[in-house]
């Protein structure tokens, strides 16, 4: 891959890279920072992507070890829980009723729901890209599906069905 | 009820981040090409020029001379014994220049620069009157303005893929430094057979800021643009020792085929083939919920030991300032080779090296 395609490539996934991060980090600034090392990261190391059609997923995983980098050195500094609740706390809430109930997911289903549902990633990619089983990522959505229902239907709201853009009442 | 579906429930990309991604793709565009298919000729060494050229700025006061002495700082980053203090000095690996300028009530000296084939180091020592007081967010707008023969080396294609870095030096144990007095280094590395024998360095450093530098929103404390000028004597090419013998790199058995090194730094060469399985496996193999950050080539091939032949094991800390920086990986698809170069935290004695620890993953390599 030439520099100008990665470029390219990087410009199209950006929002999918800020919602990746914002996954796992929450904070903005936190984010910004992990997908800049991302970019810089994976621009030395582009030789080792051998197949340009991988390169949603190759940048994908470099970026959610950056941002569990990010976790790490933060965990020596303060609890991940007081980290958490720091960042949630210095975001504005300007986001809706689903992305609120997604961020208020566990971690490891946030990454999930945010690839799967908001960035559209196949299954078989996301396991890729977090070495786990199709089978763990299918019952993680599923658990996931189930805590977003619960908080949703709280407030009234839908929890719509993936691509389609259609809505689906919860039951 | 809220109307909404995945897509659009995620939030737009913020301004702040979307300025900040623009930013890094500029930056990775004005960057070198990394994957290195063409060598530079090594450059014919040039006629030494004795003297450093002078700047001569209105409001500035220079002194210049060739006042060398190790300052602190460098000994603390270098550790040198008194043999090493004299040979390295001889050798033309460290240089004193002693120019000084004053601008609005901050005094900065070009203390010593340190070089070889691959690295170029400067200690500035920055003296402020009364009014200025300085802390670990001292910094400068812009402090890593660098030009070779008059060549910013953003624009030098021939130094290969490079990197510089700049910033305090806060190594323990130096007992001068003050809110008035405080030691500033820069460091720039570079990978590609570039001969910086007989080339003159220029080095700015423009308005003082405290609480950071631009990008960091520091505010300027004092303006200025400070310029050194100075031309290198002779420097010593690298030692290539043929080493051509397998290591356990973490279980990865790689061959080095050589070996390049200097009392400050060294560059490994590595069978490209068997260097590769760790990119592709580092690349496959991704844990999401481990707490092993993995270990890239650069990580498993860490010196943190040397042996010279007499058998004494010298061990590096990197832990409280060692090393003067150097550094990166580059890889040559075409001559099949490698190359991962980093700098020694401590100047080591060439001559009498025998083998290299790689910490990380727990092994000597005899390399002599």
């Amino acid at each position: 891959m030439t520099r100008d395609v990665f470029i390219r490539e990087i410009r199209q996934s950006e929002s999918m890279l800020y919602h990746v991060a914002k996954s796992i980090l929450k904070n903005d600034s936190d984010c910004a920072d992990a997908v800049q090392e991302t970019l810089l990261k994976a621009y030395e190391k582009l030789h080792t992507l051998k197949q340009d059609q991988f390169f949603r997923t190759w940048i994908t995983r470099i970026l959610i070890n950056e941002c569990n980098g990010v976790l790490r050195k933060r965990k020596c500094v303060i609890s991940y829980e007081e980290y958490m609740e720091n960042a949630g706390a210095s975001e504005p809430k300007k986001y809706t009723h689903l992305y609120m109930a997604i961020l208020n997911l566990p971690e490891e289903l946030r990454i999930l729901v945010t690839l799967y549902y908001i960035e559209g990633f196949s299954q078989k990619e996301i396991a890729e890209i977090l070495h786990m089983q199709e089978g763990t990522i299918k019952s993680r959505l599923s658990r996931a599906r189930a805590l977003l229902k619960e908080q949703l239907t709280e407030e009234g709201s839908y929890l719509p069905v993936k691509a389609t853009g259609a809505k689906m009442q919860l039951r | 009820m809220s109307d909404h579906n995945w897509k659009n429930a995620a939030p737009e990309v913020p301004e702040e981040f979307h300025m900040k991604f623009e930013e890094t793709l500029k930056q990775i565009e004005r960057q070198k090409i990394i994957h290195h298919k063409k060598k530079s000729p090594k450059m014919m060494i040039r006629i030494l020029i004795a003297a450093a050229i002078l700047c001569s700025l209105a409001v500035t006061t220079i002194v210049a001379g060739e006042l060398f002495q190790w300052n602190d700082v460098l000994k603390k980053r270098l550790n040198p014994s008194k043999e090493q203090q004299e040979s390295l000095a001889d050798q033309g690996y460290i240089k004193g220049i002693g120019q000084s300028q004053t601008q609005n009530g901050v005094t900065i000296t070009l203390v010593n620069t340190v070089q070889d084939q691959k690295l170029l180091y400067a200690l500035f020592k920055i003296e402020t009157d009364d009014s200025i007081s300085m802390d670990y967010t001292t910094s400068f707008e812009d402090g890593l303005n660098i030009k070779i023969d008059g060549t910013s080396t953003y624009d030098m294609d021939e130094l290969g893929s490079s990197g510089a870095g700049a910033g305090l030096a806060y190594p323990e144990g130096i007992p001068d430094i003050s809110p008035h007095l405080q030691y500033y280094e820069v460091s720039f590395s570079y990978s590609n057979d570039y001969d910086l024998s007989g080339k003159t360095v220029q080095m700015e450093l423009k308005n003082l800021t405290q609480g950071g530098d631009k990008t960091e929103d520091g505010e300027v404390v004092a303006e200025g643009v400070w310029k050194f000028e100075w031309t290198l004597d002779e420097i010593r090419s690298m030692t290539k020792l043929d080493v051509n013998r397998k290591c356990d790199f973490g279980g990865y058995e790689i061959t080095v085929e050589a070996m390049e090194i200097s009392p400050l730094q060294y560059t490994l060469y590595l069978d490209y083939e068997e260097a590769m399985k760790v990119y592709e496996d580092e690349r496959n193999r991704f844990e999401y919920n481990g707490d092993d950050p993995g270990m890239d080539l650069t990580g498993r091939t860490h010196i943190d030991q040397v042996r010279y032949e007499d058998g004494t094991v010298v061990k590096m800390d990197y832990e409280f300032g060692g090393g003067i920086g150097g550094g990166g990986e580059s890889w040559d698809e075409e001559n099949k080779t490698v190359k991962i170069s980093g700098g020694f935290a401590q100047a080591i004695d060439v001559e009498r090296l025998e083998a290299v620890h790689f910490g990380n993953v727990d092994s000597w390599l005899t390399v002599k």
